[in-house]
């Protein structure tokens, strides 16, 4: 497809058009949609080069999320939370 | 020679004693998945041990109650969520406040945001790259508690949103509607904080 004829297509989908993508693309990507409501949509996106960056840009904070870890207790303290919390327990 | 004990003081006693092995195995088996939920809800180490403490406390004294109708793990996600909001009461936080959209979806070219977190980068990669994951987790910990709640249940301890719901008490469709909230505004928060080189020209 030429540069201009892709442009002149782009512009047609119009800002209501992405707009109107860019609020159902969780559920796009969880795929939680409809099958013909994910084609158009992946229609728009193959023609509207800023929608689709949006959502590799979500599609990766996504599986950043996915992947983010975080410390782990070690023994001693998991011991010590333990013994703090039937501790707790008892008082009551 | 002492007396044996009456009849119900030692069925008392195994009973205590049944109770304190059960917790023990619901302990052993999930604080580590509980901690670190605590620690993506509350970002410091020390609050995160405090609202294990007190999920575990809360878990203890109601065992006896747990009828198996949801899974273990999520019960103790109901549980650990109740405490959160009850810590939060206490130290009088923020008020929470929706997320707008509006403001989250560009409304001309200009807003049209153009970078990649990490774009040319492994996930293996990305997630070693200090930088980008501690601006991750601040800008999770900047979401307003309820959506807070739902991205750190859906995509990081991977509830379903059916799972999510019945932890937080909503419906699914509520449910995805702060999710996609809460994931564009985490989007949002890591523009412009990836290195130059991995942004999308």
């Amino acid at each position: 497809m030429s540069t201009r004829r892709r442009t002149t297509r782009t512009a047609r989908h119009g800002a209501a058009q992405c707009r109107k993508i860019l609020r159902t693309l969780s559920e796009y990507l969880d795929n939680d949609l409809p099958k013909s409501v994910c084609g158009e949509i992946r229609k728009h996106l193959g023609l509207c080069p800023k929608c689709e960056v949006f959502v590799r840009t979500l599609k990766r904070t996504i599986a950043l999320c996915r992947k983010a870890d975080v410390a782990r207790l070690t023994a001693s303290d998991k011991m010590k939370l333990r013994k703090e919390i039937l501790a707790a327990a008892s008082r009551v | 020679m002492p007396s044996r004990p009456p009849k119900h003081v030692r069925d008392g006693a195994a009973a205590d004693g049944k109770a304190a092995a059960a917790f023990d195995r619901l302990y052993r088996e999930h604080v580590d998945r509980m901690y670190r939920f605590a620690q993506r809800l509350c970002g410091s180490p020390d609050d995160a041990k405090d609202l294990v403490q007190e999920t575990f406390l809360s878990a203890y004294r109601s065992l006896k109650d747990f009828r198996g109708e949801s899974s273990v793990s999520t019960w103790l996600y109901t549980i650990a969520a109740h405490a959160c909001q009850r810590m939060r009461r206490k130290r009088k936080g923020e008020p929470e406040h929706e997320l707008s959209l509006d403001v989250l979806i560009p409304t001309s070219d200009g807003g049209m945001p153009i970078q990649i977190p990490g774009a040319d980068l492994s996930p293996e990669e990305r997630l070693e790259h200090k930088q980008l994951r501690h601006s991750l987790l601040a800008a999770v910990h900047k979401l307003p508690k309820k959506y807070r709640m739902v991205l750190v249940l859906r995509d990081m301890e991977g509830l379903s949103a059916r799972e999510t719901g019945s932890v937080m008490g909503l419906t699914e469709r509520a449910v995805k509607s702060r999710l996609h909230r809460a994931r564009l505004f985490v989007r949002h928060e890591l523009r412009g904080q990836q290195p130059a080189a991995v942004a999308e020209d």
